[in-house]
């Protein structure tokens, strides 16, 4: 009995620490290329569910396409929040990119609370009726298809950074922005895409969690800081640190609900990086970026 | 004129840098900047490059106004730079450092034809080609850093003390390489603390200092300079 629960909520950690990757893995993009902390991150992907929400209740498409119209349609807006908000402070200290994304985050929690009213949604997949047990293990077809989704999200994004022309252009700003600019690599072109990819990977994550739970206005900030810790953990860049990082919170999350008690679920992150600052400031991967 | 600076005024908030600082070069030849540390000429080469923004005064390169262009726009429009430090990115490897110096042109052909070019003539980086450029010793990442420069396929070379930090024999190497890339056509400004090695090649030389051009002339006229002497050559 112990041992289902334990598979069971190992599972289910896992798919959660996929979805915390696709999150995390833009925050960090956004660390590393622009050197700003975007603590709006979190309502990104809170925008991207409301996206996907619609695109199923009131356009009825199938779950995959709402995904992929919240990912073309947060990561839009991702570029243009860039163009209008980031833009203009980029290079300037952390601290004006932490006290401008603290502004941003409120104001975009705040605009969906006055148009969306606090009531949970749930994305309706279509998915969730058909499932199978394995041993007692509980899995929904929605579930795989989501799990899946983010192994092929996290893998093309890996291949576009190690290999497309753009992506390497990433890697080298975020190495030497100066020697980028000198090489004729068009910087502001590269941050709009990063925002693009970033707002993009929040929102799909978004429209999976609203089809798993629920889609709200507050659901970003809790998530913003998952995801620094998550960072922090993985390493700024480190695309496997960050991944790594990002299941093990899953982990740690779904377990410490299934076996301590669900009404801390949140705390469970904050505390493992409490411990592991404490045991292991090199943080796990053990470098910089 | 191929290159013309006309009362260059630069600097980083309210300290000044550069006051008024007039260069000029000819299309072929080999145009040296020295001066001690501090004095303005990492500065100046980054107006050159669009990197900082001139305060005032006009950059006029191969018969157009560059100065208020992006850094992206200048790489295509001929002027290149081998930033002081070197600057390769070091979790890149070699061929990755040269691909990435030619992103200003369209054609994957012209790309690949210098990437063979850069490797018969250093062949230590065609020999280091899939290795991360951190890895490399400062006389190889100095050589990576002056052929990715090279890949924009320039017409203007900015070279920013590319000597600093190497042993003599390096030094030398690198002399001949800069001699090697006027001859090709390439127009070069070369930043120099060694100020020896920098008059013997140059063709016009200026001196700089505290963001003031003090002195200017042939380099070989320098060379024979009191002050020049004095100051910069210990002699
Ligand atoms: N990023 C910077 N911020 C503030 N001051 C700077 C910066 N870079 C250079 N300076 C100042 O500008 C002056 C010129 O520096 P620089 O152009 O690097 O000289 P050089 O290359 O001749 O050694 C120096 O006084 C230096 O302290
Ligand atoms: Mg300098």
């Amino acid at each position: 009995m112990m041992l289902t629960v334990f598979l069971q909520q190992t599972l289910n950690g896992i798919i959660l620490g996929c979805i915390y990757a696709l999150i995390a893995l833009g925050l960090s993009l956004i660390f590393g290329i622009l050197e700003t902390a975007n603590f709006a991150h979190g309502e990104f992907y809170m925008i991207g569910a409301f996206i996907g929400f619609f695109s199923t209740s009131l356009l009825g498409l199938p779950f995959f396409i709402s995904i992929l119209v919240a990912m073309a349609g947060m990561g839009l807006l991702g570029a243009v929040i860039e163009r209008v908000v980031f833009r203009p402070i980029v290079g300037k200290p952390l601290i004006n990119s932490m006290l401008l994304s603290f502004g941003l985050s409120t104001a975009l929690a705040n605009l969906a609370l006055f148009l969306f009213k606090p009531d949970p949604r749930k994305i309706e997949s279509g998915l969730s009726e058909f499932h199978f047990d394995v041993c007692g293990i509980f899995m929904t077809a929605e579930r795989l298809s989501i799990l899946v989704l983010c192994v092929v999200l996290v893998c093309l994004l890996s291949w576009f950074i190690q290999y497309t022309k753009t992506g390497k252009s990433m890697r080298a700003i975020a190495q030497d922005r100066t020697a980028a600019e000198l090489a004729g690599i068009n910087v502001r072109r590269i941050y709009s895409v990063t925002f693009a990819i970033s707002g993009a990977l929040a929102a799909a994550a978004g429209t999976m969690v609203g089809a798993m739970f629920y889609v709200q206005p507050d659901m970003g900030l809790a998530v913003t800081l998952k995801s620094f810790i998550i960072i922090t953990l993985g390493g700024i860049g480190q695309i496997k640190g960050v991944i790594f990082a990002a299941i093990l919170i899953g982990l740690v999350e779904s377990l410490g609900g299934g076996f301590i008690s669900y009404a801390y679920k949140d705390a469970y992150p904050f505390i493992l990086m409490l411990l592991l600052f404490i045991l292991k400031p090199e943080g796990l991967a053990g470098g910089g970026k | 004129m191929f290159l013309k600076v006309q009362d260059l005024c630069a600097g980083y908030g309210r300290i000044q840098a550069l006051h008024n600082v007039s260069i000029e070069a000819e299309k072929g030849s080999i145009v040296t900047l020295i001066g001690s540390n501090g004095a303005g000429k990492s500065t100046f080469m980054m107006c050159l490059s669009g990197v900082l923004r001139p305060t005032s005064g006009t950059i006029e390169f191969d018969g157009r106004f560059i100065h208020g262009l992006h850094p992206e726009k200048i790489v295509a429009a001929g002027l290149s730079q081998c930033p002081e430090g070197r600057r390769v990115w070091p979790k890149m490897t070699v061929k990755e450092n040269l691909e990435m110096g030619g992103i200003s042109v369209k054609d994957p052909g012209v790309v690949s034809e210098r990437l063979d070019m850069a490797f018969s003539n250093f062949p230590i980086l065609a020999e280091r080609r899939n290795q991360l450029a951190g890895s490399l010793s400062g006389g190889e990442q100095q050589m990576l850093a002056i052929a990715r420069a090279l890949m924009s396929g320039p017409k203007l070379l900015l070279l920013d003390e590319p000597s600093l930090g190497l042993a003599p024999i390096i030094v030398e190497k690198v002399v001949e390489i800069i001699k090697k890339i006027r001859d090709g056509g390439t127009t070069v400004i070369l930043v120099e603390q060694n100020a020896f090695m920098a008059l013997s090649i140059a063709d016009y030389a200026y001196v700089l200092e505290t963001g003031h051009v003090v002195l200017s002339g042939k380099g070989s006229d320098l060379l024979k300079d009191d002050s020049v002497r004095k100051s910069y050559l210990g002699v």
